[in-house]
């Protein structure tokens, strides 16, 4: 971990979870309560949605981290991981958690062509967020905010990722990446499920 | 699903925090309107069909909603087959491909597949054998003869999905797999040793 340059806040690994599995998760550790209170509060913050749920969502004692390749680190309440994030990078929830609570991000909606490509693991292309099917907030988000991945016609997010450009930026631009997937259905960490334990 | 409707239509949406409950297929996994993206999107339909009538699948995304309570006389019958045929059909997906990394590989005829890997962070193998239980060999007396072969100690254990395997301390995937062969009689070219990610078939391993 040490001697590594600290890294800018944009999680580095392309189509991070494609092939991820146990295997690939290094330790998991019981977390001290201070930090479980610490973990929580980062959570509160991050989400505001979340907020009155949160102890419910990670229950004192039984909140573990887990890390893995990747420098991913993961909050894992009862074999099954709840958020996680890359080093300094913004912490994204895992699908299942979005799919529960889909009000919790900033989302923005992709067109139907696009979908089959991100479910094998691409990064969201400017035109496939302007055209027709796609959506994009009114409000102008930064680069490197954390979104959630919707799809035209389809009722639940398909994939969490990372604005690579300002909101702004994707409408003027007509090509290159707009979005880079860090999390997608049926990636790796998705097949893990609720069986994440070593 | 009402409720997510509306979320979808206004984002931002009131604060009542209720975990939504999402119906995931039990094929593919995926949330079931996304299983025409799959690669089992005729399993996953007939999944669909006997257990979750009511919920739009990939054909009927658009009509979802339309007729709810209507459906549930689906039958008890008709859920325990697809289950059962479901089951059977993991269990085989499973035993095909060993950790996953075999899984791409045709489904359905039976195979056996060993791989050696290094524990984690020491100097020390592990090989697993998975799927002779399909060749009617008996887990337990496969992991005394590999154990007593390879004078290390063996187990049956299982993966995260359920996968019965024996493993068997060593890197000995190769050796095992002759082993297997000239032993319980497993057609060579069933047996398959993992090289990373190249399965080699037993058959072109003679020494």
């Amino acid at each position: 971990m040490a001697a590594e340059p600290a890294e800018a806040v944009e999680t580095t690994s392309i189509a991070l979870f494609k092939k991820y599995s146990l295997d690939d998760i290094a330790t998991m550790t019981k977390l001290k309560s201070s930090t479980q209170r610490a973990i929580k509060r980062n959570v509160a913050d991050e989400f505001p949605l979340l907020e009155p749920i949160v102890d419910d969502l990670l229950p004192k004692g039984d909140t573990q981290e887990a890390k893995g390749k990747g420098r991913v680190s993961f909050v894992v309440v009862r074999k099954t991981p709840i958020v996680f994030r890359q080093q300094h990078g913004p912490l994204f929830p895992t699908l299942r958690v979005l799919h529960a609570y889909p009000t919790m991000m900033q989302r923005v909606q992709v067109d139907k062509g696009a979908i089959k490509f991100i479910l094998k693991g691409a990064d969201v292309m400017c035109p496939g967020l302007t055209s027709a099917g796609g959506w994009l907030p009114e409000e102008d988000l930064p680069e490197h905010t954390a979104v959630a991945v919707y799809a035209e016609g389809k009722e639940h997010a398909l994939a969490v990722g990372q604005l690579a450009m300002s909101v702004s930026e994707i409408r003027s631009a007509t090509k290159g990446i707009g979005i880079r997937i860090i999390h997608y259905l049926n990636d790796g960490l998705w097949r893990i499920g609720d069986e994440f334990e070593l | 699903m009402a409720a997510a409707a509306a979320a979808a239509a206004s984002p931002e949406e009131g604060p009542a925090v209720v975990a939504l409950e999402v119906v995931y297929c039990g094929v593919c996994g995926m949330p079931t309107e996304y299983c025409e993206y799959g690669s089992t999107i005729d399993r996953c339909e007939a999944w669909r069909k006997a257990n979750c009538p009511t919920e739009g699948g990939a054909a009927a995304a658009a009509a979802s909603g339309a007729g709810d309570a209507d459906d549930e006389e689906g039958g008890a019958e008709a859920d325990e087959e697809a289950d059962a045929k479901a089951e059977a059909e993991a269990s085989e997906a499973a035993a095909a491909g060993a950790t996953g990394k075999g899984a791409k590989k045709k489904v359905g005829e039976a195979k056996v597949v060993i791989q050696s890997k290094q524990v984690k962070g020491r100097k020390k193998w592990l090989t697993m054998v998975v799927g002779v239980e399909l060749f009617d060999v008996k887990l337990k007396d496969l992991k005394k003869s590999l154990s007593s072969k390879f004078a290390a100690s063996a187990s049956i254990t299982e993966n995260a999905k359920g996968t019965k395997m024996v493993q068997v301390g060593g890197e000995v995937a190769e050796e095992a797999a002759l082993f297997i062969v000239q032993e319980y009689g497993i057609p060579a070219t069933r047996v398959f040793v993992l090289q990373g990610k190249k399965a080699v078939s037993a058959a072109k391993l003679e020494v």
